[in-house]
């Protein structure tokens, strides 16, 4: 069976997350989006989210009838409401911009955000910047052929490790991740060896 | 038997190191562990089979890598996700249940009915944060996300009903979840006093 072709805009253009925790997805579809989030963090982090909002909205108090969108009331003309959220879009991207060196986060791209690597004979420490809004940093180390060596989890913005657990001739990266795990920003990889 | 004994991934740049480092134990189970875990808990709808098919992939991963045959990193998710799926199978035909119980839904749960088995992976306390959270986003952000989490809708048919283009209702979802995040941000797991104090506030959701 060919498997549709998935990327991570697919997954959020058509909410794949949400509808494949809900069971939602047929079986072609369902197993292209497993492969995918196999293999991509951003999108695991989706379906994380989609399983835990599931069980907190189906938890919540009814919506009273008056809160429920409807097209005469309460949803603004669709021009309006366009221009309007097209003009939030620009805002909030260029607010986090502005903090955020100029890379959109969301988007995944390493941009200008680079952890700083250093080392004494007992220890080597990674620092990074803190991210707008992260509430998780995960900081892997990834061997010279993309093997994962090792991966932790911080709220701070350093790590430092025993020196004899870093090889020099690895490489760090760091992701931010916001409370529902969504990917706010990815570093680029970054030597572990210091200069 | 994993359907890849004797298969070997190669890439066109292989480094020929005569002798590869053993990989990372912990550092498998870290990247693998939840992802076939909650695979194998929405195929079987049991957690105690999931932690079995995961445990049990992982071995046979190690076992491929310490054996060279995944020469190439990137291949690795997919060599996982392959293993796990033929696991899962395996224990399907060996219970010996019928295909329904394993295979996709195909629509027939109702969108408003958790799955117990994916459910039962989120922690207590998580739970917890995300429901505090949820009582005390706006009602008409949790509205859409109800809509889009719960009732599973359709982009388009989302859409259409609340008059958006697909492009302002990704926005307003987007938004949404962004208010969401900071009220879970703002909720803090230790605090088990101040935590106690906004339940019990954030319990009144009618206004």
């Amino acid at each position: 069976m060919t498997m549709p072709v998935l990327t991570c805009e697919r997954v959020d253009d058509e909410q794949l997350d949400a509808r494949y925790a809900a069971g939602a997805l047929g079986e072609a579809e369902a197993d292209a989006f497993e492969a995918h989030y196999f293999g991509c963090a951003r999108c695991w982090g989706r379906v994380q989210r989609a399983v835990e909002l599931r069980d907190g909205l189906a938890a919540a108090a009814p919506i009273p009838r008056s809160a429920r969108p409807s097209v005469t009331r309460r949803w603004w003309p669709l021009g309006a409401a366009a221009a309007i959220a097209a003009g939030v879009l620009l805002t909030r991207h260029g607010a986090r911009s502005s903090q955020a060196g100029g890379i959109e986060a969301t988007r995944g791209d390493t941009g200008k955000w680079v952890p700083h690597a250093s080392a004494t004979p007992d220890s080597a420490a990674l620092t990074w910047t803190r991210v707008m809004d992260a509430d998780l940093y995960r900081i892997r180390l990834l061997a010279a052929d993309g093997r994962l060596l090792l991966e932790r989890t911080t709220r701070d913005t350093v790590l430092t490790l025993p020196r004899d657990s870093v090889p020099t001739a690895a490489y760090w990266d760091v992701t931010a991740l916001d409370p529902l795990r969504e990917v706010l920003r990815q570093s680029a990889p970054t030597p572990a060896g210091a200069p | 038997m994993s359907p890849f004994e004797g298969q070997r991934y190669t890439s066109p740049a292989s480094s020929g190191d005569a002798a590869r480092p053993v990989p990372d134990e912990d550092a498998l189970a870290r990247e693998f562990w939840d992802r076939i875990r909650l695979f194998a808990a929405r195929r079987l709808d049991d957690v105690a089979a999931a932690e079995d098919v995961a445990q049990e992939t992982l071995r046979r991963v190690l076992e491929a890598l310490r054996g060279g045959r995944i020469e190439n990193q990137l291949a690795l998710p997919a060599f996982v996700y392959q293993t796990a799926r033929h696991i899962c199978l395996q224990r399907y035909r060996s219970s010996g249940r019928e295909m329904r119980a394993l295979g996709r839904l195909h629509g027939g749960m109702p969108a408003a009915e958790p799955s117990d088995a994916l459910t039962a992976l989120i922690t207590e306390e998580r739970r917890a944060a995300v429901r505090a959270a949820v009582a005390r986003l706006d009602e008409h952000d949790r509205e859409l996300l109800r809509l889009v989490f719960v009732e599973a809708m359709d982009t388009g048919e989302l859409a259409s009903r609340m008059a958006l283009t697909r492009g302002a209702l990704r926005v307003r979802k987007h938004r949404a979840l962004g208010r969401l995040a900071q009220l879970l941000g703002t909720i803090d797991p230790d605090d088990e006093e101040g935590e106690a104090k906004r339940l019990g506030t954030s319990g009144n959701t009618t206004t």
